[in-house]
């Protein structure tokens, strides 16, 4: 089990060094530069030629492309050309913890709702239990971030005043709230159905009729036999589900104004900080397939037995 | 329906006290009060104890309902009226926490498909010890105790290793076995058995028989025993029941019902069941003389079909966690086959012997390892794509699964038409649809079904428009790779009646496929028998019938059910047990010897060479000779 | 008897789950909406007097109902809002009709030569789109979308369509490996079938029903991303309307004039309620699962 883990964190190096030999080649193929213009200002040919020999990027591309790869072998990400008092790293070091926590929360919260949610409506299939979860989930399905977080702002913050509309604080529970129930809504709605679905197929295996005629009763049966694998589905969700809160936050970090790493993404893209982007692609990048890594052996560790055909 | 007073008393419960399992009038239905379909109506039935009732029926006749209603099990949607008894209790409207103390307590039951059966993610000492503690109260470690115990006692070899298993692990047999020590665990005075041989090879399915009817008679079970076949009746049953569209036809003793059934349908079936027993019946010619069998074929006319030294190996990759080399699995080594014109040869064995992909490889659908393929005379080796191609209008092969072999999205005309369309693009339309129109007059299928699709079509007339898709460019050798086993048993009749009918008419070949040896005599003229994916035995099949050779094709032979309610109880307490090894790694030697109850020491050393068994067959066996005749 | 006379595509096995699809009450109320939305969205516009871009000085941020003329209400610049709605309707949804298209095209001949050669081929082709699948996909078309053009529609659809075709690779390979395997093929093979005959006769029409089924899955996915571009700034542009923009502005100004999000937001999810509800019937009624 550790060494295949090991073996499978091995595989990712490959990946993500397609991944950042890909980003780089978007990020260096686009037209314009850092320094096109400062402030708004125009830079004369020389200042910017003293710039840009100063941050290596007159040098072939080819060479910058290794530059940049023996730095981040180091762990170093390189300066931000847009925020030139800082470099990537302390910039991602700032903003990261906030946006994983508000992350990890959304995920969090989507894993206590959606799957219990599930898991009542297979068991009361047909009943009102079942349609309300379902219509609830079809709802949430179709109500993105950036339409929720706002709804939420007017109705939470701006009408009933119970929570604030925007801030950090720390990462205090009231002002963490809002943004993970937004970014949490869709994930639970679709474990929910995940869940709902990898139920009602295995309750109507045959091998639950069989625990079912030795005796077990209902709630071993579902304990015990049923719900390991009908949430295969839901736990094999959860790699992309985790993507998806880290992409999400770039919404909800801009509507709640939260200090997190979302917006260095886009500002980083119009400055042509190129460090910063490819700074925030790599981090996300390893985020990301660790969280589908985390997702698949965690899926092997349910399902041992079911291996035969 | 059944003009029989309710119920004559069985031979066996006959003075004795009331009967353990008493069902009066029960109805069984599906959907609302508004638009119910009935699945069973009116069911009367007794099971006394030490006693086995077999319920028979086709499929879809409502014989599985009937016991998952008696035993509250039905979906939610079935509805059951009518009463239950149970030991004199009523188990109809019994509530649920009650239920579930007499459900495995004191009823077992024993699935079809023991895969599906067993929870695939918990191993088989978990699932066994649960039941035992849930019922008995019993220690965790006491339980365990008595798993391996009755792991042994239903003679799975290795129990303590089988514990620690998987059900995946298991081959199917075992998990049979598995099932049924899990359902005897409990001291039950009833065991349900639901079609618990259907899925098995003939072999195990003796042995399975075997054990239950053993279990009967040393602890005084009353058995249940659903099936559709009838020879697992002659063996095990007392007493029948037989149903038809959710109503009892007959009711007998085991008996009259095998002698003298009383009931048209019960005659029916006992007579499609006792003809695909049967030889061919004399009218049918026989194309090949015995003595020729093996023997070089006549100069000038070559064979439809030669192979020689054909080898198959599959690459197998480590799955899931495991990570390891590559393995290889040889599923075809060196096989010498040759059907001759007009000649008809079946390929005979049980899962994993590679009969079917010995036809696939030999008709170049999959690749081979080595070996030499010759069709119609030409080397199949030296032929271009084209040529390939065109070569294959030949040799058409009908597959197992009848809804599987046509494309969903053609009507049976289309799909009858298609070959035509390919090989003989410049037909009219008017020439084609005349072929069309023959074909499926000479399969029986009515021109009403042209326009249908396959999923409008029931299995027979599936199997029967591959058959005829087949036969539209008459093949000079047909290739059928277990037609029959996806159909039931009067279906099968017809199709094999039809099989045998279009042979005689054109003279074509057939090479027939199948785990079924009395389908092999009643349609073949040779026969190879396979196992682990080498040649056993090749014979002509009056020769391998009569008098085989091979201690495995008599252990083939052992495992057909007679149906005949006195000699067959006796065969199966002879049935000898053992388990096909994996054809991963397959033993040295002499590949049977591990079953072989003949096997000596040269056995493990020397793998035996084809010797001539001077009726023109061929046996690979060190022994055969010394052995005593069967 | 003679039940089906429907022609291909929807011939055959698809004319029960047409009957199935059409039993279902949620899935006519969806496609009833949808058609109406849509209509809405390419007449409505011509019947008003308002256009999408014309200024009413007089009635500047304007509440829903006040007025006449405006029934929904205006923005800050007097801009009728229903009007500019339903050209941003019309806009998400050409963008993702598109964007769809373009991920289909590419997504369908990935998946299906990968599935049908099988092997090698299949192995490098799917291993590609695992990679590809595993990245932060939406960052690079952010990062797409925010390097080259800012107002040009082509490249919305590139790199919309760039996140799109993963998800139908997958698909359409896993059905055109699942076809590899089938007895009819394999029948059609034996009986003499050359690779082209057998893709053309079998495979493809088998791929057409679930690619369909599928194509009006990616549908509001793509609405979704579009939207999520345009309201991070990066995608349909000012004064140009969709949905996404119409939600962005309505963002900023929501303490003041709440319509201005409630509107557009309203229209865009009972756009993606529908969608997905229809979609998921289809799909639903095309499983053979359910019985």
């Amino acid at each position: 089990m550790l060494r295949y883990a090991l073996r499978r964190l091995a595989a990712l190096i490959p990946v993500l060094l397609a991944l950042v030999t890909l980003s780089f080649a978007v990020v260096r193929l686009a037209p314009g530069g850092p320094f096109d213009a400062v402030q708004g200002q125009a830079l004369t040919p020389q200042v910017r030629a003293n710039l840009q020999h100063f941050y290596g990027l007159d040098q072939p591309l080819p060479r910058q492309y290794l530059n940049y790869l023996s730095g981040l072998a180091r762990g170093d990400f390189g300066p931000s050309l847009s925020q030139r008092d800082f470099t990537v790293s302390e910039l991602l070091a700032r903003g990261l913890p906030v946006s994983l926590t508000v992350g990890a929360t959304a995920l969090l919260l989507a894993i206590l709702c959606g799957i219990p949610a599930g898991i009542l409506a297979a068991l009361r299939r047909g009943r009102f239990a079942d349609r309300a979860v379902s219509a609830l989930a079809a709802l949430a399905i179709a109500l993105p971030g950036f339409v929720t977080a706002p709804l939420l702002v007017l109705v939470f913050a701006l009408h009933l005043q119970w929570l604030p509309a925007a801030g950090w604080e720390g990462g205090s529970l009231r002002y963490l709230l809002l943004p993970a129930l937004t970014l949490a809504l869709p994930i639970a709605a679709v474990l929910a159905r995940l869940t709902r679905t990898g139920l009602l197929e295995v309750l109507s295996s045959r091998w639950i009729l069989a625990a079912r005629a030795r005796g077990l009763g209902d709630a071993r049966v579902l304990w015990g036999h049923a719900l390991r694998p009908a949430l295969l589905p839901a736990v094999n969700y959860l790699g992309p589900a985790a993507a998806f809160a880290v992409t999400g936050s770039l919404v909800v970090e801009t509507v709640f104004g939260l200090p997190g790493t979302g917006r260095f993404l886009v500002q980083g893209a119009v400055d042509r900080d190129y460090p910063l982007v490819m700074g925030m692609v790599v981090v996300y990048g390893v985020v990301t397939l660790l969280c589908n890594l985390a997702a698949d052996l965690l899926q092997g560790a349910l399902d041992p037995g079911a291996r035969g055909d | 329906m059944s003009p029989e007073t309710p119920l004559p008393p069985g031979s066996l419960a006959a003075g004795a006290a009331a009967p353990l399992l008493q069902v009066r009038g029960l109805d069984v239905r599906f959907g609302g009060a508004r638009g119910a379909q009935w699945a069973l109506r009116d069911i009367d039935l007794d099971v006394a104890r030490g006693e086995c009732l077999a319920v028979v029926g086709e499929s879809g006749a409502g014989k599985s309902q009937l016991f998952l209603a008696a035993m509250g099990l039905l979906p939610a949607n079935g509805h059951a009226t009518g009463s239950v008894r149970y030991a004199g209790r009523e188990l109809l409207g019994l509530p649920q926490s009650q239920l579930d103390r007499v459900r495995g307590a004191e009823i077992g039951m024993v699935f079809q498909d023991p895969l599906g059966s067993l929870t695939p993610h918990r191993t088989i000492g978990q699932q066994m010890t649960e039941v035992l503690v849930r019922h008995q109260g019993a220690s965790r470690t006491a339980a365990h105790a008595s798993a391996l115990e009755l792991l042994a006692r239903v003679r799975v070899s290795e129990p303590r290793r089988r514990l620690a298993q998987y059900p995946g692990e298991l081959s199917g047999g075992m998990r049979q076995r598995v099932m049924i020590a899990m359902a005897i665990s409990t001291s039950p005075q009833l065991l349900i058995a639901d079609e618990p041989t259907t899925a098995l090879d003939v072999t195990v399915q003796a042995q399975i028989l075997a054990l239950l009817l053993e279990l009967k008679r040393e602890r005084r079970l009353a058995l249940v025993l659903i099936t559709h076949d009838l020879g697992a009746v002659a063996g095990l049953a007392d007493r029948v029941l037989v149903l038809r569209h959710g109503r009892t036809v007959e009711s007998d003793t085991v008996t009259d019902l095998l002698g003298s059934p009383r009931a048209a349908y019960s005659r029916a079936l006992l007579a499609d069941a006792r003809a695909l027993a049967q030889p061919p019946p004399a009218t049918l010619p026989r194309l090949q003389s015995a003595d020729a069998v093996g023997a070089p074929l006549p100069a000038g006319v070559p064979p439809l079909l030669e192979v020689s030294g054909l080898s198959v190996r599959f690459p197998v990759r480590g799955q899931g966690w495991r990570v390891g080399a590559p393995q290889g699995l040889q599923a075809l080594q060196a096989i010498d086959l040759s059907v001759g014109a007009g000649e008809s040869v079946a390929v005979v064995g049980e899962s994993g012997s590679g009969k079917s992909t010995l036809v696939r490889a030999a008709l170049a659908l999959v690749p081979r390892s080595a070996g030499r393929i010759v069709w119609l005379g030409r080397d199949v080796g030296s032929l271009t794509a084209g040529e390939l191609q065109a070569a294959r209008r030949r040799l058409p092969i009908v597959f197992q699964d009848p809804f599987g072999s046509l494309d969903p999205r053609m009507t049976v005309a289309q799909a009858i038409t298609e070959p035509l369309r390919v090989h003989e693009p410049a037909l009219s339309p008017a020439a084609r649809q005349g072929r069309v129109g023959v074909v499926m007059e000479a399969l029986k299928l009515p021109a009403s079904l042209a326009a249908r699709y396959p999923h409008e079509l029931s299995g027979g007339q599936c199997q029967r428009t591959a058959i005829a898709r087949a036969m539209i460019l008459e093949p000079q050798l047909l290739v059928c790779d277990e037609p029959l086993s996806a159909l039931d048993v009067s279906t099968q009749h017809e199709v094999v009646e039809l099989l045998a009918g279009l042979r005689q008419h054109s003279g074509m070949g057939l090479l027939f496929v199948t785990h079924n040896l009395a389908l092999a005599r009643r349609l073949c003229t040779r026969v190879l028998v396979l196992y682990l994916g080498r040649m056993l035995e090749l014979a002509d099949a009056q020769r391998l019938f009569t008098r085989p050779a091979h201690p495995y094709t008599r252990e083939l032979l052992a495992a057909i059910p007679l149906l005949d309610a006195v000699l067959q109880p006796r065969r199966l307490a002879q049935v000898r047990g053992g388990e096909v090894p994996s054809p991963l790694a397959p033993p040295s030697g002499c590949v049977y010897r591990t079953r072989c109850p003949h096997a000596v020491e040269r056995c493990t050393r020397e793998v035996p060479s084809w010797e001539a068994d001077g009726a023109g067959g061929l046996v690979a066996c060190h022994r055969w000779r010394e052995l005593p005749a069967p | 008897m003679h039940a089906v006379t429907e022609s291909a595509p929807f011939a055959g096995a698809s004319a029960t789950a047409w009957r199935r699809l059409r039993a279902s009450r949620a899935a006519r109320w969806s496609a009833g909406i949808l058609g109406l939305m849509a209509l809405l969205a390419l007449a409505g516009p011509l019947l008003s007097p308002w256009s999408y871009d014309s200024l009413d000085w007089q009635h500047l941020a304007l509440a829903p109902g006040s007025a006449g003329a405006h029934w929904l209400g205006t923005d800050r610049l007097g801009r009728d809002l229903l009007v500019r709605t339903l050209h941003g309707v019309r806009l998400s949804l050409w963008i993702s009709v598109m964007a769809s298209l373009v991920s289909l095209a590419v997504g369908v001949a990935w998946g299906a030569i990968a599935g049908f050669s099988g092997g090698r081929t299949d192995g490098w082709m799917m291993r590609t789109v695992d990679v590809l699948y595993a990245l932060p996909y939406l960052f690079i078309v952010i990062v797409l979308g925010t390097l080259f053009s800012r107002n040009s529609l082509a490249a919305l659809f590139v790199a919309l369509g760039a996140v799109g075709w993963l998800t139908t690779a997958r698909i359409v390979r896993g059905q055109a490996a699942a076809l590899r395997g089938r007895d009819f093929v394999l029948a059609a093979r034996a009986l003499g079938l050359t690779t082209p005959q057998i893709l053309w006769r079998h495979v493809i029409p088998n791929l057409l029903g679930p690619v369909l089924v599928y194509m009006l899955l990616v549908v509001p996915q793509m609405i979704l991303y579009e939207s999520f571009l345009s309201f991070l700034g990066l995608g349909v542009q000012e004064p140009h309307a969709s949905l996404g923009n119409l939600i962005l502005a309505g963002a900023q100004e929501m303490e003041s004039a709440p319509w201005m999000l409630l509107v557009p937001a309203g229209f865009l999810v009972v756009l993606l309620l529908c969608l997905n509800t229809l979609g998921d019937a289809l799909r639903d009624a095309f499983d053979p699962h359910e019985s």
